[in-house]
């Protein structure tokens, strides 16, 4: 057994074993006639704020604050954990206050785009391995400029050597909006192969008219097209493993709020 | 891809962390080396930055860009490969940051601008409201809002903010209008003193679970944690029924359902008047803990109701005496001549005649009384014994006081038995007894009586009511439910209740008044026949008018409704002893149920049915059956109601 399952068993053991203890804390001060919901709320309070530091974790690693690998496993398995507190917290799926209702949105919100983060860590990174390449995502503009120079380097060659401007039309008609930024950015995102195809099209459009010299010209530009469709991909790929982030966090902060004013409205009027 | 080029000699260092990424790269061109400037502007239009080295400037441009330029700096330092500036764009980390910042301060400040919104404070309560109230308590709520219930609503921000830091007193604002038969903060209103456990209503009632929320629901394992005796569930090991369930006294009505069933309604007399089924007699419509039986009208007066007129009281009657004691110018002044006056007249006429034309004074000729001889042989009336303080049989102790009666009655009419009435009844309402006598009647008869003579009626009394019988007063009940009749009864029983003295000779006086208004055999006495006498709490009786429903386990409900609609008795026969209303109610055709009614304690009795024992209610409610929690036939509060301040306050607020 792997140390990340070690870490994630121990942890889910842990959180596993506290939601029991607060569920039946709960069920047995329901029975007798006390208030559950303080202990439950201020649990569940303590629980986001445990998971809202660990962005504070990221921005600090210069300190010993244990291995960025444990606050993840911590996140995600607390997280999960604070799903289930919330409803041992409410008793139900849907609070009847509007704004409560406003806080249970927003807290679902969190859930939801945490648990699609950390589904799309999960599967993304193995589909960039089947690229057979890497590439950081902050090098993707100037690696798709260096492909495009490559290219219409080739494309200016292939006309001097020919002096056919049969591939250079076909490049300005087509192939530099291909090159000009990543493309296909949905389909690669959701494991499609729609760039490959549109090149292969555009390839066989073109491959009719050009004799053997252009053709060899062809073939360099279509290994950059691949090459580039990899970056595509890369790019659709890691900018959606850093983008989700960009709902989850300011949701979560979001959710902060809401939760301090919750708080402080509970203490005045149900206490 | 030749991965050799993002060797640390081959490219620069990403820098992910920075605020800020270059803006050729964000429009997909070649970044420059250097990167934005923290500052966000362009740091990247020249190749290098040159460096002075001794008194000469030197190109830095770095291996990675080509080293070097052949060029070099200008005279003043300056590079001489610049490009235009770029415009950089926000990190993804920067932009992250922006946007969380941005989502928790409008949190904040939504929250900050419905506080200080005015709108009555529509604005500040929806933000702090956990859910609409119950229907009941959205009402009376309408006006004064939160603070109705949260004390600290309406204070200043301030000590709104620091009530935050106290407990809040909610049960006392509940008991502005909810009120209890005992004490609200006792377990069931305290008839569980005895542990001494303090309740909050908000211990079992939370509000703002919506308009139609049940905020009454409790589980039984809540009921189980207070109660020592730990219930599984009813059909488990739920304590059996009491000895008598649901029969906690004897009915009001003496009516004897074994007697009914099995002899009476199979007479053929009275057959075809029988009820055909238990809901002949039984009120099912209204039924809810009780099936109240039907009113007398409509299921006892086609075979009882002749009896009712039949049974006439004596009020007074004239007794035998041995002398007369009455003044007979007194009572030819008030009552006028009788017909031995008129003889003596009628005899001297011309001697009147003459010494009136002669204007003479007139003298009636007396006339010679014969020898006294009573118009009655009869004993008085009790109830004149009673009023007036007299033995019966003993002629010197009654004869004085009743003829003194008579002459009062036929100078005053109703007057003066009014008045015994009042002394004996505590002034409780002679009236009441009376009601309907008319003086004119009264005098009538006491004048006959002051004369010595029997009272002749104009004509027959078939009517009922008042009328004068030769030597008695008598009445005669209109129909059932008589208020005259029922008045006599109470008045007799009330001389039980130890109001009176209590000499033996008296005391016999008082039995023998009672046994004459009581006998069940003989006037109107027969009302007890059905009407139960019951003991009352001050030690006296009481005849049990109404039908009365048991008081006992008020912490118990029951819904006949329910269940009769299940067995629908509608056509059961009377006699199915398995169907209808006997599948609970199973009669018991050996009980004592009359020898109940030979004493006077409620609580002693026997009833015509069999007790309804737990196993039966079990058989429909038990697991996977009817639902059988607790709340379903127990109910926690002792007799729960409403305070009239909530009415009042509603009234100011208008």
């Amino acid at each position: 057994m792997n140390a990340i399952v070690i870490r994630y068993t121990l942890m889910l053991a842990a959180a596993t074993a506290g939601l029991v203890a607060l569920g039946v804390y709960s069920h047995l001060a329901e029975t007798s006639l006390q208030r559950s919901e303080f202990v439950t709320g201020y649990a569940l309070f303590g629980l986001i704020l445990l998971l809202a530091m660990f962005n504070a974790r990221k921005k600090l690693p210069m300190l010993p604050l244990i291995r960025s690998a444990y606050w993840l496993a911590a996140h995600v398995v607390g997280g999960i954990a604070a799903i289930a507190l919330f409803f041992i917290h409410t008793g139900s799926i849907w609070p009847t206050g509007a704004y409560e209702q406003a806080l249970a949105i927003v807290f679902y919100l969190v859930s939801l785009s945490g648990i699609f983060g950390y589904v799309v860590q999960r599967i993304y990174p193995r589909r960039l391995v089947q690229t057979d390449l890497e590439i950081i995502f902050e090098r993707i503009p100037g690696e798709l400029a260096e492909i495009r120079e490559e290219a219409e380097l080739e494309i200016h060659e292939c006309t001097k050597e020919t002096g056919s401007d049969t591939l250079a039309r076909h490049y300005i008609e087509t192939l530099s909006w291909y090159f000009r930024r990543p493309r296909f950015f949905l389909n690669s995102a959701f494991g499609g192969d729609a760039g490959n195809h549109w090149l292969r099209n555009q390839y066989r459009s073109v491959d009719r008219y050009l004799n053997e010299v252009e053709r060899s010209y062809l073939n360099r530009i279509a290994n950059l097209a691949g090459m580039k469709s990899k970056i595509d991909v890369h790019y659709a790929c890691q900018s959606v493993m850093k983008g989700w982030l960009l709902l989850h966090l300011p949701l979560a902060a979001g959710l902060l709020g809401l939760m301090f004013w919750h708080i402080i409205v509970v203490n005045v009027y149900a206490i | 891809m030749n991965q050799d080029k993002f060797k640390h000699d081959s490219s620069h260092y990403e820098r992910p962390t920075q605020k800020y990424r270059c803006g050729r790269a964000a429009v997909w061109g070649k970044p420059c080396e250097f990167g934005p400037h923290v500052s966000g502007k362009c740091g990247g239009t020249t190749e290098c930055r040159p460096e002075k080295i001794g008194d000469r400037w030197q190109c830095r441009r770095t291996a990675i860009a080509g080293g070097p330029c052949d060029l070099g700096p200008s005279f003043d330092g300056t590079c001489n490969h610049s490009r235009p500036p770029c415009h950089p764009r926000r990190s993804l980390r920067s932009l992250r940051g922006i946007i969380a910042i941005a989502a928790f301060s409008v949190v904040i400040a939504t929250i900050a601008l419905m506080l200080s919104l005015g709108d009555g404070g529509k604005a500040r309560d929806s933000i702090i409201e956990a859910g609409p109230l119950t229907g009941g308590h959205e009402n009376f709520t309408g006006t004064e809002g939160c603070a109705s219930c949260h004390t600290s609503h309406d204070e200043d921000a301030g000590d709104w903010f620091l009530s935050a830091f106290h407990e809040q007193e909610m049960t006392e604002k509940c008991l502005d209008c909810h009120t209890f038969g005992g004490d609200a903060r006792r377990t069931h209103n305290s008839i569980f003193a005895s542990k001494a456990i303090t309740t909050e209503c908000t211990m079992c009632h939370t509000e703002h679970k919506g308009e139609n929320a049940n905020i009454q629901m409790m589980s039984d394992s809540q009921c189980n944690h207070c109660h020592e005796t730990q219930i599984d569930s009813f059909s488990k090991n739920h304590p059996k029924f009491s000895d008598n369930y649901p029969h906690d006294r004897r009915t009001s009505i003496k009516f004897d359902h074994v007697s009914h069933l099995t002899t009476h309604f199979t007479d053929q007399r009275y057959s075809e008047k029988a009820p055909a089924d238990c809901i002949g007699c039984h009120a099912v419509d209204t039924a809810d803990r009780a099936v109240r039986p039907g009113t007398f009208e409509k299921s006892c007066m086609q075979c009882h109701n002749q009896a009712i007129q039949e049974r006439e009281l004596v009020v007074m009657r004239l007794p035998e005496f041995e002398e007369n004691l009455i003044d007979n110018d007194a009572v030819l002044s008030t009552c006028g001549p009788t017909i031995e006056n008129w003889e003596v007249i009628s005899e001297n006429l011309s001697d009147i005649v003459e010494a009136v034309e002669a204007g003479d004074e007139v003298e009636l000729p007396e006339y010679e009384e014969e020898e006294y001889e009573s118009v009655s042989l009869e004993e008085a009336s009790p109830i004149n014994s009673f009023l007036l303080e007299v033995l019966i049989d003993d002629m010197d102790s009654y004869s004085e006081p009743i003829q003194e009666l008579v002459l009062r009655l036929a100078e005053e009419g109703t007057a003066p038995l009014e008045d015994l009435i009042g002394e004996r009844f505590n002034n409780q309402g002679s009236g009441r007894l009376l009601s309907g006598l008319s003086s004119e009647l009264v005098k009538r008869i006491a004048c006959a009586w002051a004369a010595n003579l029997e009272y002749e009626a104009p004509a027959e009394n078939t009517a009922g009511g008042w009328y004068g019988d030769a030597l008695e007063l008598r009445y005669a009940p209109l129909q059932h439910g008589d208020p005259v009749a029922k008045n006599w009864i109470n008045f007799a029983l009330h001389t039980k209740n130890g109001h009176l003295d209590d000499t033996e000779d008296y005391q016999s006086v008082v039995e023998e008044m009672q046994q004459i208004i009581l006998d069940p055999k003989e006037g109107v006495g027969a009302c007890t026949k059905c009407h139960a006498i019951s003991n009352t709490e001050d030690g006296g009786w009481q005849a049990e008018w109404a039908y009365q429903p048991s008081n006992l386990r008020p912490y118990t409900y029951y819904s006949h409704g329910a269940h009769i609609t299940m067995l629908n008795p509608e056509g059961v026969n009377l006699m199915d002893p398995n169907n209808g209303c006997r599948t609970c109610h199973k009669i018991n055709e050996k009980s004592a149920y009359k020898d109940a009614f030979e004493q006077h304690d409620p609580n002693i009795f026997d009833s015509n049915f069999f007790p309804i024992d737990q196993t039966t209610c079990a058989q429909c409610h038990g697991e996977g059956q009817v639902k059988q929690d607790c709340q379903l036939c127990h109910n926690y509060h002792l007799s729960p109601g409403f305070d009239l301040r909530t009415v009042e306050n509603e009234e100011t607020m208008d």
